[in-house]
């Protein structure tokens, strides 16, 4: 993130004095937030106990990868229920019943 | 006062003058018989109340955890259930349940000395030199995996095309006991119910290790099956069922590793 607003600064550097102007007309509240932003960044660099920030971002990652796991397995079980349920035996078929399965007509039945 | 778990418990296990058929009667139709589920901190401990009662393992003792999130997904669990508990479906509350009574009386050398012994059997390592299509699927989507394990654990473990047993040296044995023995008992019990489920080792770690993810290790875990479906047709009752338990399964036990092990990350966590 810091990366992006390096970026920033080298550009309003080496760009020409009228560019300059009219990026600086926009910057004030922008560069702000940047200052803002990067001290925050700093100040939890400096307060996260290894004194990296790559950890929350491997924190993030392993929350993603749970949120998805935790999703399959709601998922799993809804569908696995549901196939369950929809072929699950109910007991002994009426001959009717069995009679469709297979095709077949019964003798009651109009030809 | 007894407890919700013991009650149900009474009625799953009745006495041996009953027959068998009746118990397994009973199992299916438990009826819920509470409204709300909770969680409960205690003396850095979770446990789940089921409306004012405690809910209990098969053996009685307290069914207690440390992960938060975990004691939320059980309490989840139990608060899913519509008319009927389906305890068959609940893998993380089993899997709490047999931590805390560990009805096999395992140690977590006879743990880890199981997944060991399992290695020689893993299901990615026996590919077929008979049938040219299934090998070339098999090596396309197998291989890799062999191979991101051997950098991973920094084993040499090669494939087999025939009756023979891979063989595994003892120091590929001795990293992969070293790297299982630095977890606790609660994931090595998670691991054997991943490895259970997919019959691979290989698979199960790549699938804890956020390698793949749980559908693509079912899937790799189902090839054979799944290139047979190909020619043979798909029965959404068995294929499709089978699909989805394993599925549920490895989710919860990968989850189950995951909530016993990073528990002191997201403590850390916490705390900035």
């Amino acid at each position: 993130m810091s990366c992006k607003y390096d970026e920033i600064d080298v550009s309003l550097t080496l760009s020409s004095p009228g560019s300059c102007k009219y990026s600086f007309r926009v910057e004030p509240s922008t560069v702000m937030a940047t200052t803002t932003l990067r001290g925050l960044l700093n100040e939890l660099r400096l307060a996260s106990p290894n004194g990296r920030l790559e950890n929350s971002l491997a924190a993030k990652e392993e929350m993603h990868f749970l949120g998805k796991t935790y999703l399959c397995y709601l998922k799993s079980l809804r569908t696995q229920a549901e196939i369950s349920k929809e072929y699950h035996g109910r007991g002994e078929r009426t001959v009717k019943e069995t009679a469709d399965l297979v095709g077949f007509k019964l003798p009651t039945d109009p030809k | 006062m007894n407890s919700v778990l013991s009650r149900v418990l009474m009625r799953i296990a009745p006495p041996s003058s009953r027959h068998n058929f009746t118990s397994l009667r009973q199992y299916a139709t438990v009826k819920r018989f509470y409204k709300n589920t909770n969680v409960l901190y205690s003396g850095g401990k979770y446990e789940i109340t089921l409306d004012h009662r405690k809910l209990k393992t098969p053996k009685g003792a307290p069914l207690v955890m440390k992960s938060e999130p975990l004691a939320i997904a059980v309490a989840a669990e139990w608060a899913n259930q519509k008319e009927k508990i389906e305890r068959s479906s609940m893998h993380l509350t089993a899997l709490c349940s047999t931590v805390i009574d560990n009805p096999n009386k395992l140690e977590a050398t006879d743990m880890i000395n199981h997944m060991l012994n399992f290695l020689g059997s893993d299901t990615v390592l026996f590919q077929t030199d008979t049938e040219e299509e299934l090998y070339k699927l098999q090596s396309q989507e197998w291989d890799p995996i062999i191979k991101w394990f051997n950098d991973r654990y920094e084993t040499n473990i090669q494939k087999t095309l025939d009756m023979n047993l891979p063989q595994i040296s003892s120091g590929d044995k001795m990293s992969i006991s070293k790297y299982l023995s630095s977890h606790n008992i609660e994931s090595l019990h998670g691991f054997i119910f991943a490895i259970d489920t997919l019959k691979s080792i290989i698979l199960a770690f790549a699938a804890i290790d956020q390698h793949i993810t749980i559908e693509k290790a079912v899937h790799l875990a189902r090839l054979e099956e799944e290139y047979q479906l190909g020619f043979w047709g798909r029965v959404e009752w068995a294929h499709d069922l089978s699909q989805q338990d394993l599925q549920a399964r490895l989710a919860a036990a990968v989850l189950f590793v995951h909530f016993n092990r990073s528990e002191t990350m997201i403590k850390q966590k916490l705390m900035v």
